[in-house]
């Protein structure tokens, strides 16, 4: 794309040309979305979340420094700063997240977690239904964390550069966000009627 | 925090026996350096507590289970999080309008996708930016209250870091449909519209303080915004085109898709689309289209290339609406006198008809076919 330079060569931004920027920034629009409608839990309200994402990534372009690899990242943590910026304007939930792993540093031993992960043998695509219910009850910054791990399969130190939080908060939120959902495959276990592995058929 | 042992990334100054578990089965390289080195053989559960401060640890059959449960649970939050019906059947459980529209099924539910009309509206703000340059959209809203709610990341007012250091996001699993091709055609496509929209948002405001048009400046942005960025998205008849079209139609097919999404086809459909046929143009297509306001149905017309050699012109019809404009006359969207690519709006027995082309002969055919009125305004 050669647009945006005239006669004067190409436009750049940060550390990229500007028609780069702005493809890079496109391709991730589908994994912006997506992470904004699990947060706003509404399609008006992500799109409207993803266009004012997009609106400060363009306007704040010089600042980006691909270094080789950091649009998804960049635009997830205006998103993040984006939402809960709102939140807090509109006075909707918290301003500030709870912070759990203090409480949850000292955990507990295995069995107290119930015996979900006992499950070897379970069917995974059986529980998608249960599973997608028993996320949407999650708190926004337990979904959100869930979202950069188990769909973008982020590392902890990204997850925590995203969210702005330390590593130790960004494992215990996912941990609670796990351990709901496997609270709730245990609930489905016990519904069906489901063997574990030491009980197997 | 620490540096973790290899001095790969930083790693939790303190994990439970557990939490390495977990880490391990998340396959975060401190973890699996320190399991790994503990072999493989089964049985070291109770002999290594203590061990995730010491160094190596070996896994439990028990643990081997719960890795097992950890990953399959991954895997399975990234479906149900990945795929359509998940947030926007929640949303429709909660009464979110439209939101049921775009639920998919459960199991093999098609991943969320961003819509057409954001992505449009995206691409348009990006052309706008590029010719006004960068900080060019710095005020609209940068609020000064709007602040990083919780992190320890620098960033701006507006809530952008300032620096992000490189992230590993772009090389995971996930497989993203890349718009890529797509997006640089019709980025490419954009250079005319680019230097549209700025002239645009600048009359746009001129035009607030005269307050005599139908519509307020908001309303004439976000149109036009919508509507020059779709044209210039299918107008050369590329993917998107195929994606938003299929093919060529006949008048017949156009108007039952104009009957499908307006309700009723107008009166007038055929016989106007037949005018601008009859001017040596082609129906390229007709689909169904969310111009802001109302139920609306898109018409991409291009010259046959016989004594005719304009650009494609797009005419979008929407359903009758309270949209506050008297028929009679037709308006112009400021920009589009500077830039040749017009944009004209009238109202026709209620419903409001839009003509955009990126060239001043293809409009003048369009707008006589379909019967703009003579008297023409400008918001």
């Amino acid at each position: 794309m050669e647009y945006g330079g005239g006669g004067a060569g190409p436009v750049r931004s940060g550390g990229v040309e500007r028609s780069e920027f702005e493809n890079l920034a496109l391709e991730q629009m589908d994994a912006v979305y997506r992470m904004a409608l699990q947060l706003a839990r509404h399609p008006d309200e992500a799109s409207d979340l993803v266009q004012e994402t997009y609106l400060k990534a363009i306007r704040s372009a010089d600042r980006f420094e691909e270094r080789g690899k950091g649009m998804r990242a960049w635009l997830f943590t205006i998103l993040h700063n984006t939402f809960y910026s709102r939140v807090k304007r509109e006075g909707r939930g918290p301003t500030a997240v709870p912070e759990l792993f203090d409480a949850e540093s000292r955990e507990r031993g295995p069995g107290d977690e119930g015996r979900a992960w006992d499950l070897v043998s379970i069917d995974w695509e059986q529980v998608d239904g249960r599973l997608k219910a028993a996320i949407g009850e999650l708190r926004p910054e337990h979904r959100e964390v869930l979202l950069l791990w188990g769909v973008e399969g982020l590392k902890y130190r990204e997850i925590g550069e995203i969210t702005g939080v330390p590593i130790g908060t960004v494992m215990s939120r996912l941990h609670r966000a796990r351990k709901i959902l496997a609270e709730s495959l245990e609930e489905f276990r016990s519904e069906v009627g489901w063997q574990g592995a030491s009980g197997a058929e | 925090m620490s540096r973790g042992p290899a001095g790969e990334g930083e790693t939790p100054a303190d994990v439970s026996r557990e939490q390495l578990v977990r880490a391990y089965a998340d396959g975060e390289d401190w973890a699996v350096k320190r399991i790994e080195a503990g072999g493989s053989e089964p049985g070291g559960g109770e002999a290594a507590t203590g061990e995730a401060a010491a160094g190596a640890v070996s896994l439990s059959e028990a643990e081997r289970s719960r890795v097992a449960f950890e990953r399959g649970l991954r895997e399975a939050v990234g479906r149900a999080m990945s795929a359509a019906g998940g947030a926007e059947a929640r949303a429709e459980v909660s009464g979110g309008a439209g939101a049921g529209a775009r639920a998919g099924g459960s199991g093999d539910a098609e991943p969320v996708r961003a819509p057409d009309d954001l992505r449009a509206a995206v691409v348009a703000a990006m052309a706008q930016a590029d010719v006004s340059g960068p900080g060019s959209l710095a005020s609209d809203a940068t609020d000064a209250s709007e602040r990083m709610v919780a992190g320890s990341e620098e960033t701006d007012g507006a809530g952008v870091p300032l620096a992000l250091a490189g992230s590993e996001a772009e090389s995971k699993r996930l497989a993203i449909g890349s718009v890529g091709g797509v997006m640089r055609r019709r980025l490419g496509s954009l250079a005319a519209l680019a230097a549209v929209l700025a002239l645009c948002a600048g009359l746009v405001f001129m035009s607030m303080s005269r307050a005599d048009g139908p519509w307020d400046a908001t309303r004439v942005q976000r149109v036009s915004q919508f509507i020059t960025a779709e044209h210039d998205r299918v107008d050369d008849l590329s993917a998107a085109y195929s994606s938003k079209f299929g093919e060529a139609c006949s008048v017949a097919v156009a108007r039952e898709r104009a009957a499908a999404e307006l309700g009723a086809s107008p009166e007038w459909f055929a016989e106007r689309v037949d005018a601008l046929l009859g001017r040596d143009y082609e129906l390229m297509g007709a689909s169904r289209c969310n111009v802001p306001g109302g139920p609306s149905v898109h018409l991409l017309f291009k010259p046959t290339g016989g004594e005719r050699s304009g650009a494609p012109v797009s005419v979008f019809i929407q359903a009758p609406t309270e949209a506050g404009m008297e028929a009679g006359t037709c308006w112009e969207c400021p920009a589009a006198k500077a830039a040749d690519a017009p944009l004209h709006v009238w109202r026709t027995n209620g419903y409001l008809i839009y003509v955009h082309a990126n060239e001043a002969e293809s409009l003048a055919a369009a707008r006589e076919a379909f019967g703009a009125p003579t008297r023409l305004r400008t918001f």
